[in-house]
């Protein structure tokens, strides 16, 4: 486990400096200066701007500057954000909790209940009811998740005024206990996280469904049914447990997708996390934040993916005893 | 699986349950305004970002303030704010303010003459970096100070809008908070994010990309505010901004996305509220090489951009995009300036005429209906900004325009970023972009006249130069008379239109919308916060299971 766990530390290591340096080249690359829309309008321009690349070294050659962000991000150090004029460790802490607070229940909900919905298709396979609901799955992957999170939001936000279409909090609101808070956080995030669960939940009830056929005609499914073990039972003793590797292993590919997805969902919502202000910060080109966020990014894809990958070992004993 | 689905159920119900009884209780008096970018400081006149100043007008107040009148001219559009009466010396060289004895400093200090004559060393004072300030030095010698209450500023020369220049430009700052600040580290000090004004509302909090909130100043000297509490929701976009609004979840936004306006005219609870703006759009020809070096090849003359001027229906182009939320610009201004004139000579839409014109210019049609000279095609680059929907629109229906007298254009949208360095490098064709102008039409010699065509500026970027227009803004600024200033002025846009450095596009009147339990009375054209502490709430709370009353 040790010798797994080294292994794909350095490979995040390696991941998260090729992804830097490419996000260092493609936003220093784009056209567009970051202080061109802060700059007050009537003051001159060209001096306001060259005292601004000087403040951030941004006058010096893009090779003196690579060494410097790899050094700073050495020490810790990930600059000041030009868009906000405050530390990129202080955005990094605002954006990345409340993007936890999407993406943690959108996956839980989202793997429930596609393994729930996956399973009773294997188990109703060929029939019409599983032929309809792999129709609606394979309707809402076709749909990206911008125009899902839009639809969303019009219909139950503007339309139909159930829930708020922005934000996690109401603006404004002055909460008296912990349970209004929570309340108030539930009632903003049920589109949000209900549109990423709905993604999530149709990708992994695809891939569920797909292992429980395989897996009911193997040999130890038809022996304990021999046996005279009930169809429930059958599923949940034998046939869940064998699928839980090749879940795990789903859920390692699905982390990126997820990512992006929460990025196009928070920012349809207004969600002011880790997503949208990326988005936002690719804009303004405020270099620091972009290559700070790209950085968490990969090293959070990383994780999960190593996550899911001795998730899937420990779940499944013949790949254990492979490996 | 029936576990399975029985848990989700419960989970579910418990979710709906716990969220509606436990709603976000946001008070009958509080009003969330929705804004789809948020500032970086709060101080006034030290930030170019639109919300930024509106944060710093609500929180600072100034000595006079300009009436619905929006009229710059000597001191008749104003009334007194901070300052109850102010006199002027016999030579018109210097105004002296008399501070209303009730003004008082968030933190309870009384504001006096001195904190008027330390804002205007701050502000004129190089190091803090002001362009207000640098405009402010250039007519305004010093202030000084007699006794707590008077504050006297001493002009360099007279000019029909030298109590504007003051009145509109200069908050004062509190000396005894700010003192000890080192003029070139205000914008960055905690401070400027965290201010102590004397305006009608009070700092409370700032979660930057969030949400500011505001609290009404019980002892601002023109009135409390009637509501409790102002929040600016900051959406991320623009169009999220709107769906705030449209979903319930904020009172208010000042524009509404034109493709909005249908879905919101649909919600009984929501009003939209018509806004008079100093917006334009226009389209400008850069009358460069991108170096440059040399005029441009096509549109260094003036006979082919009046011939391309000639090619666009304007009327039918602002109707198709903004349809009645628009009209047609008629110059380098807005209807609203006090110097704007429906009279002048516009250059009429004729494509029989541009097309005579082109002929005579050596493009002939070709085979294909386009045109070319000595074998180079007449093409070019239109490039327009995809934050706005509506130029983007203007864009492709010019392109058309074009097409229809046989010229090749190249729609380049890009992102605000992409944008903005082609307008400051010069390094584009021409553009479909907005301006918005200010109560005083100085702004005219600032946008469009020779001196502002300087490298990595923003401003005058197709580099139109043209003495006429220049003397005439030069007199018409320093014409003590309005009729003489007025007749100056026509003399510069008449100008302006003739030579067309660009096509004056349209003028927006893009409406702003509201709950209709906020009571928004008439909005200042120039600033449509400024009558905020003016607004009621009445009716109930927006969101049904949200409007306990709160104790804020």
């Amino acid at each position: 486990m040790l010798r797994f766990a080294a292994a794909r530390a350095r490979q995040t290591a390696i991941v998260a400096f090729v992804v830097t340096s490419l996000a260092f080249v493609l936003v220093h690359a784009a056209p567009g200066d970051p202080f061109a829309t802060s700059l007050d309008e009537n003051s001159n321009f060209a001096a306001a701007r060259a005292e601004m690349r000087l403040r951030y070294a941004l006058d010096l050659p893009l090779w003196q500057q690579y060494p410097m962000m790899l050094a700073n991000f050495a020490r810790g150090e990930f600059g000041t954000s030009f868009g906000e004029a405050r530390p990129v460790s202080a955005v990094l802490t605002d954006v990345i909790p409340d993007t936890l607070l999407l993406m943690v229940p959108a996956l839980l909900i989202g793997v429930l209940a596609g393994v729930a919905v996956g399973t009773w298709q294997g188990a109703h396979a060929g029939t019409w009811r599983d032929r309809a609901t792999g129709a609606f799955a394979l309707s809402v992957l076709s749909i990206p998740e911008f125009l899902l999170a839009l639809i969303a939001s019009l219909v139950f936000a503007v339309r139909l005024r159930w829930f708020p279409g922005t934000g996690i909090f109401s603006a404004g609101a002055v909460h008296a206990s912990w349970l209004d808070t929570v309340g108030d956080y539930l009632h903003h995030a049920a589109l949000p996280v209900s549109v990423l669960a709905l993604v999530i939940g149709c990708v992994v009830a695809r891939f569920q469904r797909a292992a429980v056929v395989d897996t009911l005609n193997e040999e130890f499914v038809r022996t304990a049914r021999a046996k005279g073990a009930a169809t429930r039972r059958v599923l949940v003793h034998h046939v869940l447990r064998r699928t839980g590797g090749s879940l795990f292993a789903v859920l390692g590919l699905l982390v990126p997708t997820l990512v992006g997805g929460a990025a196009m969902v928070e920012m349809v919502f207004g969600w002011p996390g880790a997503g949208a202000t990326l988005v936002s910060a690719v804009g303004s080109r405020d270099y620091p934040l972009v290559i700070a966020l790209v950085l968490v990014g990969s090293i959070a894809v990383c994780v999960g993916s190593a996550i899911a990958d001795a998730a899937a070992v420990l779940a499944n004993p013949a790949i254990r005893k492979e490996a | 699986m029936k576990l399975i689905g029985r848990l989700s159920v419960c989970l579910v119900l418990a979710t709906t349950a716990v969220a509606s009884l436990a709603c976000g209780d946001v008070g009958d008096k509080t009003v969330v305004i929705s804004a789809g970018a948020d500032g970086d400081i709060a101080l006034p006149q030290l930030s170019s970002q639109t919300q930024s100043r509106v944060y710093a007008e609500l929180l600072f107040d100034k000595l006079a303030e300009i009436g619905q009148s929006q009229n710059t001219v000597g001191d008749a559009g104003y009334v007194p704010h901070l300052a109850a009466r102010w006199d002027w010396a016999r030579d018109s060289m210097a105004i002296t303010f008399h501070l209303d004895p009730r003004a008082k400093w968030h933190d309870g200090q009384a504001l006096t003459a001195r904190d008027v004559r330390f804002a205007f060393t701050v502000l004129t004072d190089p190091k803090t970096g002001s362009s207000a300030g640098v405009e402010l030095a250039r007519s305004v010698d010093s202030v000084s100070v007699a006794d707590s209450l008077t504050a006297t500023v001493w002009y360099k020369a007279r000019s029909p809008e030298q109590f504007h220049a003051v009145a509109y430009t200069l908050f004062p700052l509190p000396e005894h908070l700010l003192g000890n600040v080192p003029h070139d580290s205000l914008k960055s000090s905690a401070f400027a994010k965290a201010p102590v004004g004397s305006g009608p509302f009070t700092f409370v909090a700032w979660e930057q990309k969030r949400r500011f909130e505001m609290a009404a100043f019980d002892h601002y000297l023109l009135g409390r505010p009637k509501i409790d509490r102002l929040v600016f929701a900051i959406a991320g976009s623009a169009p999220t901004a709107v769906r705030a609004v449209l979903a319930g979840d904020a009172d208010f936004i000042e524009r509404m996305q034109l493709e909005d306006v249908a879905e919101a005219s649909r919600l009984p609870d929501i009003t939209l509220l018509p806004l008079r703006r100093y917006d334009y759009g226009v389209v400008q020809f850069n009358l460069w090489t991108a170096d440059g070096t040399a005029p441009h090849p096509l549109f260094g003359s003036a006979s082919m951009r009046r011939a391309l001027t000639m090619a666009v229906d304007r009327a039918a182009l602002v109707r198709n995009v903004h349809d009645t939320l628009g009209r047609p610009g008629l110059g380098p201004f807005a209807r609203l300036q006090w110097s704007a004139d429906t009279t002048l000579r516009q250059i009429p839409f004729d494509v029989a005429e541009s097309g005579r014109l082109l002929d005579v210019l050596g493009w002939k049609l070709g085979p294909r209906g386009m045109r070319s000279k000595a074998g180079q095609p007449l093409a070019f680059t239109l490039s327009v900004s995809s934050s706005s929907r509506s130029r983007v629109r203007y864009a492709e229906l010019l392109q058309q325009s074009f097409a229809a007298v046989g010229a090749a254009v190249t729609v380049n949208v890009t992102d605000m970023a992409g944008f903005v360095d082609q307008l400051m490098t010069h390094s584009f064709d021409a553009m479909v972009f907005g301006w918005t102008a200010t109560p005083s039409p100085s702004g005219a010699r600032q946008t469009w006249g020779s001196r502002a065509f300087t490298k990595g500026s923003p401003f005058n970027a197709g580099g139109w130069q043209n003495a006429t227009f220049d003397a005439a803004v030069a007199n018409a600024l320093t014409a003590m008379d309005l009729k003489n200033a007025r007749a100056h002025f026509r003399v510069a846009y008449q100008t302006a239109i003739d030579d067309a450095p660009a096509i004056w596009l349209y003028e927006s009147l893009d409406p702003a919308a509201a709950s209709r339990r906020l009571v928004t009375g008439e909005f200042r054209p120039d600033a449509w916060w400024a009558t905020v502490r003016s607004w009621d709430v009445t009716g109930p709370s927006r969101r049904p299971g949200a409007g306990r009353t709160a104790t804020p």
